[in-house]
């Protein structure tokens, strides 16, 4: 998806959600350049072409027109370009200090209910990036851990497995995006450089030098930095290092409290699939059981940043929403649930 | 068809409110000259769930009543609130304060903002700003929609049950 400015994604989102609550037919929408027709009359051509982005990759993702979705997988799909674009108002209306950070969650918001172990979420959202990552921010900050400086993915392991950090305090949350040929997004420890064609000698890969950053902290929580890759080939790097990230995802749970999040719509293709005990792809429900995997509807284009979004969001709030329920801390509950 | 004698719209206490404040009272409406799907005289006519305002305000009030927090209706009608703020932006309507002091309030309502209310319109009074939504843009294109992007408040009534 193209570059576009941060109004035209709110529009242009806005005519995607309009179009699929109408159950309009996608094939016979054009993008309208006249200016006194609709919607030429509310939306630039810029945003029409946004929506019929997010429209064909949804229509691609289902396989099936999208005036024949279901009303459910519809409604499905409107919620998340709602919420996604609520995040984006959110972070303008929290810059603007016209609202507080535990004011950010819409859902919170809407219940009335100010949430006990409210999650900020804040977006590293320059204007010149498209994708969009979150920046998810732990109330109750005490400490970040810092894991250990490295330049080399295949170091981290070692890293890793030496580290002196107390695994009892610590949380590293790994989230491994594998599959898509076009997109995918590498962990990285703090102090680390960016990932680059030479240190990965993977043909065809390219990293962005836009690093965007997700830092997930709470009591004594690591923080972790995102290198967005984007490379040709993926089985060539699937080749070459599966063995190197099952090492140091093994190492990095012994070690850690740490949760990997895996692709399950490719286990044939993903190197986190030949670690994971159990059969992919799961469901949300069973995510509190197992939680070391957590798996997503598989309409979402896997590399998409809505996708992106949408999983660590899901994440995030499950775990805040599960930890209020049972009256405990999110670490105290990631931690119990990794001792099960 | 022969010209309708009023046009149905189903917005939202929110909508109105805003409407009202910030855009010197003209209004923003989707609107059909069935209230709903009992009301259309032939099967040529059938608007869909989706357009009835009669649909919509029922969704909207169950929606409302229930606390629903998945509602698309009321989804729907925040977002679209909120690009109607940045298009009356972009069309100075509104300044920088005004436009974030609408996303803020969109931000901050809660359900009871989201009451439907039915506005009834007078085809001829509208029959100059009218535009008709075009074919492939309507839920059903043999129904019959209508947008009106400057209603003013003087052209309509307001039933709120």
């Amino acid at each position: 998806m193209e570059a576009i400015t941060a109004a035209a994604e709110l529009n242009g989102t806005f005519y995607a959600m309009r179009i699929l609550s109408e159950g309009l037919s996608l094939s016979e929408i054009d993008v309208v350049t006249t200016a006194d027709e609709y919607p030429g009359t509310e939306f630039s051509v810029d945003e029409q072409s946004f929506a019929l982005q997010l429209l064909r990759r949804i229509q691609s993702s289902e396989k099936s027109p999208l005036h024949s979705l279901s009303q459910t997988v519809r409604s499905d799909h409107i919620s998340r370009l709602a919420s996604r674009l609520d995040r984006i108002t959110s972070e303008e209306l929290f810059n603007a200090g016209l609202i507080e950070s535990d004011e950010l969650s819409e859902e919170a918001l809407l219940a009335t209910a100010p949430p006990a172990t409210a999650v900020s979420f804040r977006f590293d959202r320059p204007s010149n990036k498209p994708h969009i990552m979150p920046l998810f921010q732990f109330h109750n900050v005490s400490s970040l851990v810092k894991i250990g400086d490295t330049s080399r993915p295949w170091e981290l392991s070692q890293h890793v497995a030496e580290s002196s950090l107390d695994s009892a305090d610590s949380i590293l949350l790994c989230v491994f995006m594998t599959p898509h040929q076009e997109d995918f997004l590498v962990c990285k420890f703090p102090g680390m450089r960016a990932l680059d064609d030479t240190e990965l000698n993977v043909k065809g890969f390219h990293t962005s030098s836009q690093s965007e950053s997700l830092m997930i902290r709470e009591s004594g929580i690591s923080a972790i930095e995102w290198d967005r890759g984007y490379f040709s080939g993926y089985q060539p790097f699937v080749d070459r290092h599966h063995d190197l990230f099952i090492t140091f995802l093994r190492k990095a749970r012994e070690k850690h409290n740490s949760y990997v999040i895996g692709h399950p719509a490719y286990p044939e293709a993903n190197p986190l699939a030949a670690y994971s005990p159990y059969p992919l792809p799961i469901t949300i429900q069973k995510f509190n059981e197992m939680f070391g995997w957590f798996s997503f509807p598989s309409h979402w284009s896997p590399g998409s940043a809505e996708f992106q979004m949408w999983m660590i969001t899901q994440l995030v709030e499950h775990i805040l929403e599960t930890a209020k329920k049972l009256g405990v801390s999110p670490g105290t509950l990631l931690r119990y649930l990794q001792s099960r | 068809m022969p010209d309708p004698l009023v046009l149905y719209s189903t917005n939202t206490v929110l909508a109105y409110h805003i409407n009202h404040t910030y855009y010197a009272d003209f209004h923003y409406v989707w609107c059909s000259p069935f209230f709903g799907v009992d009301n259309i005289p032939s099967p040529f006519y059938p608007n869909p769930p989706s357009s009835s305002p009669q649909e919509i305000y029922q969704t909207l009030r169950k929606d409302v009543e229930n606390s629903d927090e998945h509602s698309t209706k009321i989804k729907l009608n925040k977002n679209g609130l909120r690009h109607g703020a940045d298009v009356t932006h972009g069309l100075s309507i509104i300044n920088d304060f005004q436009r974030l002091e609408i996303l803020a309030k969109i931000k901050r309502a809660r359900f009871a903002e989201f009451k439907p209310l039915l506005y009834v319109i007078p085809f001829p009074l509208v029959s100059g700003i009218v535009k008709l939504v075009p074919v492939n843009q309507r839920a059903n294109p043999l129904a019959d929609e209508f947008i009106i992007e400057r209603l003013p408040r003087a052209s309509f009534d307001i039933i709120n049950p």
